[in-house]
């Protein structure tokens, strides 16, 4: 079942920053790999990661690099900042919380 | 072809963003598109079958612009034209300061004629500074990087010639010898010329320095 929109919107920060503490990546091999890992269930307008790729750099979480190509016109290649991994952790952290909280909640579960 | 960059014209920021990164996502999404055509492409659909799936998986062009131009409000289009400014300002001044410093340090004993004891060299910086920093606020991205190193040169040479008239006008008042006469017509030629190498080469330093870098892998 594909998902798409808020949801997606939402969370699509903690997988760039996730996808990036691996290795730097660049705008259409983020985009693969989210839509592969995710078994085509996570799809989205592959034209909205540029702005969020963007804003991510402006706000010192990510940098980017032209590759140099001896093929093509080159790649650029986004990686994470020192700060980008702190956020990276804080927020796999909370979708931790988030996902186990809200599994509690559907399975009816309660430690108190 | 053509579909493509017109589906980057709708995509791309314009006019309100700073034009050197205005190209660079231009640039990025166009490789992203171009790619994207060549794997469907690989997959056997033709060139207008791939476009048309790429350009919808990609997303409303208008809905991206507008995304971008709101991740970009930190860096707009006055704050580059400020640096060119400052760059072309810099540029100007400097080479419009160093001809004639180069002239008293031996670089060409012709141009002492021009420089010194003219008390021109304030007004010629400041001219230098004016008019290197006005091109570089309405220059292109590119273009600001030879329009600043020419108004130097440009400063330079008019300034050369005036002083050509002036001592040519006191060479024939007073009857002056064959040097002091070559001194006078050699002085905006070898301006000139050393004016535009160092024009080139502060334009070919900036150049350079701008290309893309490998990334570390």
């Amino acid at each position: 079942m594909p998902i798409g929109g808020d949801l997606i919107r939402g969370n699509v920060i903690t997988l760039i920053l996730s996808l990036l503490g691996e290795e730097p990546m660049y705008g259409l091999q983020i985009a693969k790999e989210i839509e592969r890992r995710s078994e085509e269930t996570f799809k989205f307008q592959e034209g909205l990661l540029y702005p969020t790729l963007h804003q991510l750099e402006n706000d010192g979480l990510v940098e980017s690099e032209w590759s140099a190509s001896h093929q093509g016109p080159g790649r650029k290649y986004y990686a994470l900042t020192r700060k980008g991994r702190k956020e990276a952790e804080r927020l796999r952290q909370r979708w931790s919380v988030f996902t186990r909280a809200v599994n509690q909640v559907l399975e009816g579960k309660s430690d108190g | 072809m053509d579909s493509l960059e017109a589906y980057l014209d709708h995509a791309c920021p314009g006019l309100r963003l700073n034009p050197a990164k205005a190209e660079d996502i231009r640039r990025e999404l166009r490789v992203h598109l171009e790619e994207g055509i060549q794997d469907a492409i690989a997959q056997g659909l033709s060139r207008a079958e791939a476009m048309a799936r790429v350009l919808a998986r990609f997303g409303e062009p208008e809905r991206i612009r507008d995304a971008l131009t709101q991740a970009h409000l930190g860096d707009p289009w006055w704050a580059y034209r400020l640096k060119a400014a400052a760059v072309g300002a810099c540029l100007g001044a400097a080479i419009a300061l160093l001809l004639p410093l180069a002239a008293h340090l031996g670089l060409g004993a012709a141009l002492l004629g021009a420089s010194a004891g003219d008390g021109g060299r304030l007004p010629l910086v400041t001219l230098g500074l004016i008019v290197g920093g006005a091109t570089g606020l309405l220059s292109a991205p590119r273009r600001g990087l030879i329009v600043g190193p020419a108004v130097g040169a440009l400063v330079w040479t008019i300034e050369s010639v005036r002083v050509f008239v002036v001592s040519m006008g006191q060479a024939l008042s007073s009857g002056a010898s064959l040097q002091a006469f070559n001194s006078a017509v050699l002085s905006p030629i070898i301006g000139a010329l050393f004016g535009v190498v160092v024009g080139i080469a502060v334009t070919g330093v900036l150049s350079f320095s701008h290309r893309p870098r490998p990334v570390a892998r």
